[in-house]
């Protein structure tokens, strides 16, 4: 389970920063579609914030498509955010697409394609770990 | 609400029930040789009648018999037979009797200082256990927990000072009863049953003082809030009102009467009889022939239990009002 | 006036000052609310006329719709200032007056949520901490399952983790039962976090009573440059604060809906902001005469 915490400093609205701490734990994979979430109750005196600051952010998440209530059942995380959204997908895919028509132009096979990205990722990759 | 009051009041109950069981052990302590000696001396059988008499013949001023009894040794209890040639026998038995309560008195004079030290217990009483029975909850600030639970002030205040004003009668009852049977072969043989000390430590008056200091306490505890305050207010108002009714009042519970002793038969010395424990007002003496009288004011011993009854009235009657003046107040204080 | 806590004129007089002060007002039902003001405002008085503890001079105070004191009381739970208890008695012991005292005491429940913060029955109280003594007496209140909350600064003596482990606990009872609250504090950042609706007393007298969202949305402030006597300006409703500095004005103000003059720079305001705004009009006669239009 994820631990909230709400700051009285900070300039966000209580509620939003349930919603933005949910979020994030979407996003790295500490919440997946199927996990129930805690009860309205369990995170008001977690917290200590007032029960119907916890009820709005739900109600937001739900908004947002990422939870679903279930009447005596709880609420649920129905929609994962780890990974691109489709639209970054889309944008990748695009300049990808034009860069292998240019490599086809300059007369790569395939394989000879594959180990070009292969070497690159290989590389990109490890500079990124040993730095 | 028996619980509760049972539960915060613990303490000075069994703290009360200890002190009565040290007072139990000093009474029988000191008390069984004393009832021996009074037993002993015969004067439990004499007594009574003795104290009928008004004179009595005085044996220390009879020709021929012998001076000034010294001190007697433990456990020598008869003097010798003194004569008085002339005297029946009935006014000689009264005389010896009158001789040995005297002696017994005599030896026992410290009592009346340790019934100095017990006329302050009733008061202690009410600085103790009526004082903070509203005063201390108001200091505390816990009036404003058990008074905003589910019960009426009304019904606390009621149970509160009626439980703790039982418990109290009924200690007082234990004591008085354990002080009476100690102290009262010294009173028969003081002759001072009405006494200031003597009439106020023994008998029902007791209970009257009591429940008056309790009430006092428990009325100063709710007017002012505070428990110093409360336990001085107790003092002063017990020893005023009692100071008050004891010098004032009480001579004039009922009306005195005249008594004038017999002439005296000159053939031998006679003297008033002291044991009989009137209450001698004022007196006064005159001459017929060349015989010498007394006149006596006094309140006569027969009208002791009716003083009693009265003063004990007197301070239940001024106990209750304070404690239904401790009620109201309560009720309507403010927090 | 409908509500969980409704006051018309109410005014309590002691003999050289007056607690309260002709206050009108109606605390919504399932509310929480935050009762600031100042040592001396009214607010322990307040909460002592809803309990029946304190009798007002005049006007009148209903609690869940009857008089208070002695009818209304099994449906208030009241924690007095500084939590008094008796301190020779464990908290099981405690309880167990409450079962004794009370129609209605749910005790198991009281002994759950004992245990859940962990606090021993069997201890007497003056060896408990204050944040624990704080948390019995929640547990004494909650335990009668009131409709009605009155806390009186529950959080003065306590040091923060106390603080926030008693909200916790405050918290989780309320979620569970729909209860009107009332916590009354001189400060206002603990209470933020909990409560969805503000008072705030002043001098006995009521300077304002509203939801946090709607205090939010609705006050704003407006700076501009020195005004000649009298300006007006559209869209503000009151005027609550006002400052005078060498080449500009400060206005705290109230707004009506109405968009606002666009001759002065607004800005939005904290929740502590719009308190202190009412607890101190720090103004001059002249600033204060200052006419709104648009009303």
């Amino acid at each position: 389970m994820i631990g909230f915490h709400v700051s009285s400093a900070s300039a966000v609205p209580a509620y939003m920063q349930l919603v933005e701490q949910v979020r994030r734990a979407l996003r790295l994979g500490r919440l997946e579609p199927g996990d129930r979430l805690p009860t309205v109750r369990e995170v008001a005196a977690e917290v200590a914030v007032n029960p119907n600051t916890v009820l709005k952010a739900y109600r937001e998440l739900e908004h947002e498509g990422l939870v679903e209530g279930r009447p005596g059942q709880g609420t649920y995380v129905v929609r994962s955010l780890s990974g691109p959204s489709p639209q970054t997908l889309d944008r990748l895919r695009a300049s990808l697409e034009s860069w292998v028509d240019k490599a086809r132009a300059d007369g790569l096979e395939p394989e000879h394609i594959r180990a070009v990205v292969d070497s690159t990722l290989g590389s990109l990759f490890d500079v990124e770990e040993s730095a | 609400m028996t619980w509760l009051m049972w539960r915060q009041h613990r303490k000075q109950l069994l703290f009360a029930v200890a002190a009565l069981v040290v007072f139990g052990a000093f009474f029988v302590g000191t008390g069984r040789p004393m009832h021996d000696r009074f037993e002993r001396a015969g004067l439990p059988g004499c007594l009574p009648a003795a104290r009928e008499a008004l004179v009595v013949v005085d044996l220390g001023a009879q020709p021929g018999t012998p001076g000034p009894e010294p001190t007697l040794p433990e456990g020598v209890d008869k003097p010798p037979e003194p004569t008085a040639p002339g005297v029946d026998e009935a006014a000689l038995a009264d005389a010896r009797c009158v001789q040995q309560a005297r002696a017994f008195y005599g030896d026992y004079q410290n009592v009346p200082f340790v019934g100095l030290l017990l006329l302050v217990l009733p008061m202690l009483a009410g600085m103790f256990w009526g004082a903070p029975l509203v005063a201390r909850e108001l200091e505390a600030g816990t009036h404003r927990l058990v008074w905003t639970q589910g019960t009426s002030r009304l019904r606390w205040a009621t149970t509160k000072f009626g439980l703790v004003t039982l418990a109290v009668l009924v200690l007082t009852a234990v004591y008085a009863a354990m002080l009476t049977w100690w102290i009262m072969p010294v009173i028969d043989t003081s002759g001072q049953r009405f006494s200031y000390i003597f009439f106020d430590i023994h008998g029902i008056v007791v209970f009257g003082y009591v429940v008056f200091a309790l009430a006092l306490g428990i009325f100063a505890g709710a007017v002012t809030g505070r428990l110093l305050p409360a336990m001085s207010a107790t003092v002063v108002g017990f020893i005023g009102v009692r100071l008050l009714v004891m010098l004032a009042a009480r001579d004039h519970y009922m009306p005195t009467e005249t008594r004038r002793t017999p002439n005296l038969d000159t053939s031998f010395a006679t003297m008033r009889n002291d044991l009989n424990g009137d209450w001698i007002v004022a007196t006064g003496a005159g001459f017929e022939g060349n015989s010498g009288y007394e006149v006596l004011t006094i309140h006569p011993i027969r009208q002791f239990w009716t003083f009693q009854a009265i003063e004990t009235a007197i301070f239940v009657t001024l106990a209750l009002g304070l404690l239904i003046g401790a009620t109201y107040w309560t009720r309507r204080r403010i927090s | 006036m409908n509500g969980a806590l409704v006051a018309d004129g109410l005014t309590k007089r002691y003999r050289k000052t007056v607690a309260l002060d002709r206050c009108s007002f109606a605390i919504p039902e399932r509310s929480i609310v935050a009762l600031v003001g100042p040592n001396g405002a009214g607010k322990s008085t307040l909460l002592h006329c809803a309990t029946g503890l304190v009798r007002p001079t005049e006007g009148t105070l209903t609690v869940l719709g009857g008089p208070p004191g002695d009818p209304t009381l099994p449906r208030v739970g009241f924690v007095a200032q500084d939590a008094p208890l008796y301190r020779d008695f464990t908290a099981d012991e405690l309880l167990k007056m409450g079962v004794k005292l009370n129609r209605e005491f749910d005790l198991p429940f009281a002994r759950a949520r004992l245990f859940d913060v962990g606090i021993p029955l069997d201890r007497p109280t003056d060896r408990l901490s204050g944040g624990q003594r704080a948390q019995v007496a929640l547990c004494l209140a909650l335990a009668k399952r009131p409709r009605l909350l009155l806390l009186d600064e529950p959080l003065a003596s306590l040091d923060p983790l106390a603080r926030r482990e008693f909200l916790s606990a405050l918290m989780d009872g309320v979620a569970e039962e729909h209860m009107t609250v009332v916590l009354s504090s001189h400060l206002l950042t603990d209470l933020e976090r909990v409560c969805d609706h503000l008072m705030v007393l002043r001098s006995g007298q009521v300077q304002t009573l509203g939801a946090t969202d709607e205090l939010l949305a609705t006050h704003k402030r407006l700076i501009g440059p020195p005004q000649p006597r009298r300006p007006k300006i559209t869209g503000v409703e009151q005027i609550v604060s006002a400052a005078r500095a060498e080449r500009q004005i400060e206005l705290l103000v109230r707004t009506n809906g109405d968009i606002l003059d666009p001759a002065w720079d607004q800005y939005d305001v904290s929740l502590e902001d719009v308190v202190l705004a009412y607890l101190e009009p720090r103004a001059g006669e002249e600033l204060l005469d200052l006419e709104v239009a648009g009303a």
